[in-house]
């Protein structure tokens, strides 16, 4: 007997974020260089942020019977999105939603998917009104901003912070950044099996680990 | 029945176990760091402090107390800082060297070396004997290594030494240096040895770092040269945390000699095991120079093998100054990184992240590759 959400798939295609594209190509010359001149520091940096490219780089796209599931590897999770909420681009090759999300390239069998939703969605269905662009991106970029004017501010008087401290700093506020820009977005998004609350808290406490590793790798280099 | 895992099902596990093996390594490393910060990090002129005990080497770092050259080591009495007047121990008197080849061959050179001042003279015959030589060309790396042995004779006295003088040449800089150890007549330990390691680069920068390197406690040459690349990494991390942007420069230049002192110290592990002694006191210089003081050949019997000090013109990317390009300010970069993890979590064409991504890659590709690949 197949899973409650694995029944209800119709179709399915992969995607591929092309934004992801420049930072994932330089991120891998940049981890053939480290390797090349034998960078420990640089093959554990670069390695993380190259896989976290490529990891992100690509996803799953299921149509099930009330919507579209984009599924993803690890822990960017699960994203769900009903047909009011879809959009093509480029004449069905790119797939948004929300209103100002998405953007994935659908290099395989991108006409069949785009025919299966049409179908599917119903004809008096609107584009769901565009939620406010402005206030998720306060929680997501102010923090980094601040915590970036800061740190030269303080090399600026010539104050020091143990690397430790400034390394905790910044993966304390970029974990409570990112959750609180997970949680707060118009978004229906789960990582494995648990609620949105919780997914959004485990990537935070991810992205903000990872930051506070390779800072503290970086500092003390 | 075999059934077979789901295709994106096994992805997702391989990824897993790779993003595992990559946070345990961070993990590993980070606690091997050492975290304190030296806000002496403002000279480039250095004391290096080794305290060897138990096989166990403590570093310590502090700026380099500069003296007059008529100071201490010459011999002078000084009064209140001042040399006292009147004295001739700071002034030479004319000497006149002479130095005749009384025999040579392939490995071996004897030379007669008389000095004249005056009525006195001295007269001593040298012998240098090539015991081991390695040199190897592979495409920009020029690497040569020679270890010779130096006899001197005079009057019934023989004093001994020992030297290992390598050039290792790169398109964009070499990495040149000797040691010489003094031979003891009662064993087979080294009384004494001075090392000095030079980097210098092909682009002639201005920055000069001097480092000199005290051992307190007796090392084998392979544990000196071990120890010099542990010098060496402190006072590149020293360098890292400068907050004069000139001494960040500097970083480059120490993470290459340590790499290479380093792999020195392999190399007498790996093939100079037989003069690989116990030395009584050593000291040593590390520093970031303008070329080469002596080049290889004053080291060999016969001015044989190997290049000189120079080093050719830059070609093509410096990878190692790549890396440091990019990792040289850890906020900018960790900004960076929390765009990409932003622009990846949540992904769309109007994702501010997204763009502040791209002007990351581009700010650091162009940045970094005019600095490193270009210029």
């Amino acid at each position: 007997m197949q899973k409650n959400g694995e029944e209800r798939i119709q179709f399915e295609t992969w995607g591929v974020y092309p934004i992801l594209f420049p930072p994932l190509v330089f991120f891998l010359i940049l981890l053939g260089a480290s390797i090349y001149v034998k960078h420990i520091v640089g093959m554990t940096v670069f390695g993380l942020l190259f896989l976290s490219c490529l990891l992100g780089f690509g996803a799953k796209i299921e149509m099930r019977s009330d919507g579209i599931a984009v599924r993803r590897i690890l822990f960017y999770g699960t994203s769900f999105w009903s047909f009011d909420e879809v959009r093509f681009k480029a004449k069905g090759r790119v797939l948004a939603y929300g209103g100002m999300y998405g953007g994935w390239v659908m290099p395989l069998r991108w006409r069949k998917y785009h025919e299966a939703i049409r179908i599917s969605k119903p004809e008096d269905s609107l584009v769901r009104k565009t939620p406010s662009k402005i206030h998720p991106y306060i929680y997501l970029l102010v923090p980094p901003v601040l915590l970036w004017i800061s740190g030269n501010l303080l090399r600026y008087f010539e104050l020091v912070i143990p690397p430790i401290y400034w390394a905790s700093l910044w993966g304390i506020i970029m974990t409570l950044s990112t959750a609180t820009f997970m949680y707060s977005a118009p978004i229906k998004f789960k990582i494995a099996t648990m609620g949105k609350l919780a997914s959004s808290i485990a990537l935070g406490l991810i992205i903000g680990l990872m930051i506070f590793l390779s800072l503290l790798l970086i500092y003390n280099w | 029945m075999i059934r077979f895992m789901p295709k994106s099902k096994s992805i997702t596990i391989i990824a897993a176990v790779i993003m595992a093996c990559l946070l345990i390594t961070t993990m590993l490393i980070v606690p091997t760091a050492s975290i304190s910060y030296n806000p002496n990090a403002e000279t480039s002129f250095h004391t290096i402090i080794v305290d060897v005990t138990d096989g166990r080497a403590t570093i310590n770092i502090v700026p380099l107390a500069l003296r007059s050259p008529c100071e201490g080591d010459s011999g002078c009495e000084v009064d209140d800082g001042c040399p006292i007047e009147n004295t001739t121990c700071c002034s030479g008197e004319a000497f006149s060297f002479e130095s005749v080849v009384l025999e040579h061959g392939e490995n071996y050179a004897v030379t007669l070396f008389s000095v004249e001042n005056g009525e006195d003279r001295f007269e001593a015959t040298i012998t240098r004997t090539r015991l081991w030589k390695h040199a190897e060309a592979r495409g920009k790396l020029n690497v040569t290594f020679s270890l010779t042995e130096t006899a001197m004779v005079s009057e019934g006295f023989t004093v001994g030494s020992r030297e290992l003088a390598y050039i290792i040449e790169y398109a964009e800089y070499s990495v040149c240096g000797v040691s010489i150890m003094s031979l003891s007549q009662s064993s087979a330990a080294y009384e004494t040895c001075f090392s000095m390691m030079n980097y210098i680069p092909a682009d002639k920068t201005e920055i000069l770092s001097l480092e000199i390197v005290h051992f307190n406690g007796r090392v084998t040459l392979s544990q000196h040269y071990a120890i010099l690349g542990e010098a060496a990494k402190e006072m590149r991390k020293l360098y890292q945390h400068s907050l004069n942007p000139t001494f960040n420069e500097l970083v480059d230049a120490y993470h290459v000699m340590e790499k290479e002192a380093k792999g020195i110290s392999k190399l007498i592990t790996s093939q100079l095991s037989i003069y690989d002694h116990e030395i009584l006191r050593s000291t040593a210089m590390l520093r970031d120079d303008l070329a080469c003081t002596q080049p290889i050949e004053c080291y060999m019997p016969n001015g044989g093998g190997g290049g000189g000090g120079g080093t050719s013109a830059p070609s093509g990317c410096n990878w190692a100054c790549v890396i440091s390009c990019v990792l040289q300010s850890p906020d900018t970069l960790a900004t960076c990184m929390y765009v990409l993890y932003a622009c990846a979590a949540l992904p769309g064409p109007e994702n501010p992240a997204c763009w502040i991504l791209i002007a990351c890659v581009l700010v650091y590709g162009i940045g970094c590759a005019l600095a490193c690949c270009w210029w």
